[in-house]
């Protein structure tokens, strides 16, 4: 029985002390906890004066999609800028195969900008 | 007058839950599992519509009134159906049905990435699928980070994509040699392919509702308990909607519960060490496993573990490490190390070095007491595996959903309400996707809740009902299995 109470101490003092716990914990996690979403397609036009990029998907529809200043600019290792290292908008041109990742709660701004081999296939 | 009902009959409130969770399943794979209040609220809604719906069968089942072989067979064959039906959970939730097929033939060849990012809010299935490509190409999963140079030779075809999914890109894996094995093998069947991966996954989920079988009918217990974990939601979300391996850590423990009470215990060892190196969690039950081997079969799991887990060293050295980032940083959902943050006045290093040594003595000496309590009974085994498992969970920085199907086989052996309710209250920690912030109150209604349900009843029946939830026991078994 000693035991059994020494057990449910620990529990108690868990369970009772976390009611004074209450309150937003640490301001947030350090898990990622947005949800993001993927689309596919080709630059349909780029507005440097609006930082706005348009992207055609493969069922033919038109996407804009804002770049701000921590849209992340990459490339595939096998696409023409994969040499590069500082990537910027003005080095993307129009028909070029691009992946833009979002946030889904924010779908107007991209999260990460990405070019793609040329060959590969655009599906959204 | 009205003719005695046939026993062989099948019961109207089953039917009626099957049908209404099926529904349910269904709608899930149209929700759009994003952040924001009404997507999450939406999904928290019907997680616990389904949970309802679970707690009225397992009230049936804990009453002993659910019984008859056409019963049995029917709430089974929910379990493999509601499994298959939250399969193709990640595909755009907009397509339509015929849209979805295609999708996953798609996917089963390879030929494009269809799942979306996140599979119902949880998106490590892409560190799965990268890691059977490492492995595949002949280099040690463990060496490099995804985002490393070394692996951008393996970025062709649709491996970019799949690459760029993963989480964390800038850590190492952190998955031991059994997970790893459980990858490769799905490479080797679909290079690519979630579906495959969450299929394979799924399979592993069954089998541990399989072995849970067994090791109910090897301690005599109502083989009907078995569906309390087959029909849980949070298992069918966590296996086969959001893909996630620890069904494996699941069927191994499942199977060396079965081994132990079926006294064989080289291949109970066995199963244990697979358990071991699918996750690191097992290591806890180390004391009760120990107590039921002979030495040289005590040498031989150390020595297994010890020869498997050699080629993780790397996993470990660096900045890279992920399984020191996960040790060391990570943060989400924790109830007694959350609670003394919170009287510590908040984050900070030396705060959370003290929370984490605080916690790691709690869970040392209840351990401790656990295995006093140990009567070296399967019984007994299933007993002490659910506490410890649970206090690791109550004592950890970090509590994600899926880690409570750790200690859900041993919650149904012992018929728990406080562990197996705490499969439907940890998903109060999916508020955090409305708006990236975790609150206390929260918290404290998950925990306060599970320690309400693990003790409140224990307590009303008398403190002599409280002392027979941890020690040995003295009631006779529980033979129910008429049908």
């Amino acid at each position: 029985m000693k035991r059994n109470l020494i057990l449910f101490a620990i529990m108690l003092f868990a369970t009772s002390t976390m009611l004074l716990g209450s309150g937003t914990i640490g301001g947030g996690t350090k898990s990622d906890m947005n949800v993001t979403k993927n689309m596919k397609g080709k630059i349909a036009k780029i507005d440097l004066e609006e930082n706005v990029v348009m992207l055609e998907t493969e069922d033919e529809k038109v996407y804009q999609f804002q770049i701000v200043k921590k849209t992340k600019m990459k490339a595939h290792k096998k696409s023409a800028l994969a040499s590069r290292k500082n990537i910027a908008l003005t080095d993307f041109v129009e028909g070029q195969t691009v992946q833009i990742t979002y946030k889904a709660t924010e779908p107007q701004t991209a999260v990460e900008l990405r070019l793609l081999p040329s060959e590969t296939t655009s599906t959204s | 007058m009205s003719a005695p009902r046939s026993r062989s009959s099948l019961d109207p409130i089953l039917l009626l839950s099957v049908a209404s969770s099926e529904a349910i399943y269904l709608l899930i794979l149209r929700t759009d599992a994003i952040n924001g209040a009404r997507p999450v609220l939406t999904f928290l809604g019907m997680l616990a519509a389904l949970f309802v719906i679970y707690g009225v069968i397992a009230w049936r089942v804990l009453q002993g009134r659910l019984r008859g072989r056409g019963n049995l067979a029917v709430a089974f064959a929910a379990a493999v159906i509601f499994r298959i039906t939250l399969l193709p959970a990640g595909l755009p939730p907009s397509d339509a049905w015929q849209e979805k097929a295609q999708a996953v033939k798609t996917d089963v060849a390879g030929e494009s990435v269809t799942f979306e990012r996140f599979l119902l809010y949880d998106h490590d299935i892409w560190r799965y699928l990268w890691d059977g490509r490492v492995a595949a190409s002949g280099i040690n999963p463990w060496l490099h980070e995804p985002e490393s140079e070394a692996l951008d030779s393996l970025e062709d075809g649709i491996w970019g994509e799949i690459r760029w999914n993963v989480n964390h890109p800038h850590l190492r894996t952190i998955y031991p040699p059994a997970a790893q094995g459980v990858f490769f093998i799905a490479h080797a069947i679909s290079p690519g392919s979630v579906i495959v991966m969450k299929g394979l996954l799924v399979l592993l989920d069954l089998s541990a509702l399989g072995f849970l079988i067994l090791a109910l009918r090897a301690m005599r217990r109502p083989v009907a308990l078995a569906l309390l974990y087959g029909l849980n939601p949070l298992v069918i979300k966590v296996f086969a909607g959001s893909g996630h391996v620890d069904a494996l850590l699941v069927a191994a423990l499942c199977a060396a519960l079965w081994l132990f009470a079926a006294n064989r215990h080289l291949p109970a060892m066995l199963a244990f060490s697979v358990a071991v190196l699918t996750k690191l969690s097992p290591l806890i039950l180390i004391p009760f496993i120990f107590a039921r081997l002979p030495l040289r079969l005590r040498i031989a799991l150390a020595a297994i573990l010890a020869v498997s887990l050699a080629p993780m060293v790397q996993a470990w050295i660096g900045g890279a490490s992920g399984l020191r980032a996960f040790a060391g940083g990570w943060e989400f959902n924790g109830g007694v190390y959350a609670l003394l943050l919170g009287i510590m006045g908040g984050a900070g290093e030396t705060a959370e070095l003290i929370a984490r040594l605080i916690c790691a003595a709690l869970l040392g000496s209840s351990l401790f007491v656990l295995a006093r309590c140990d009567d070296g009974s399967p019984q007994s085994l299933a007993r002490c595996s659910m506490w410890a498992m649970g206090l690791l969970l109550l004592c950890s920085p970090a509590v994600f959903p899926w880690y409570v199907a750790w200690v859900l086989p041993f919650a149904v052996v012992c018929r728990n309400i406080g562990w197996l309710s705490f499969t439907a209250l940890v998903w109060l920690s999916l508020l955090v996707m409305i708006d990236g912030r975790q609150h206390g109150f929260v918290l404290v209604l998950e925990y306060g809740l599970l320690m309400v349900l693990l003790f409140l009843p224990a307590l009303l029946q008398g403190r002599h009902a409280f002392a027979g939830a941890f020690q040995r026991s003295s009631a006779p078994t529980l033979i129910e299995e008429r049908s």
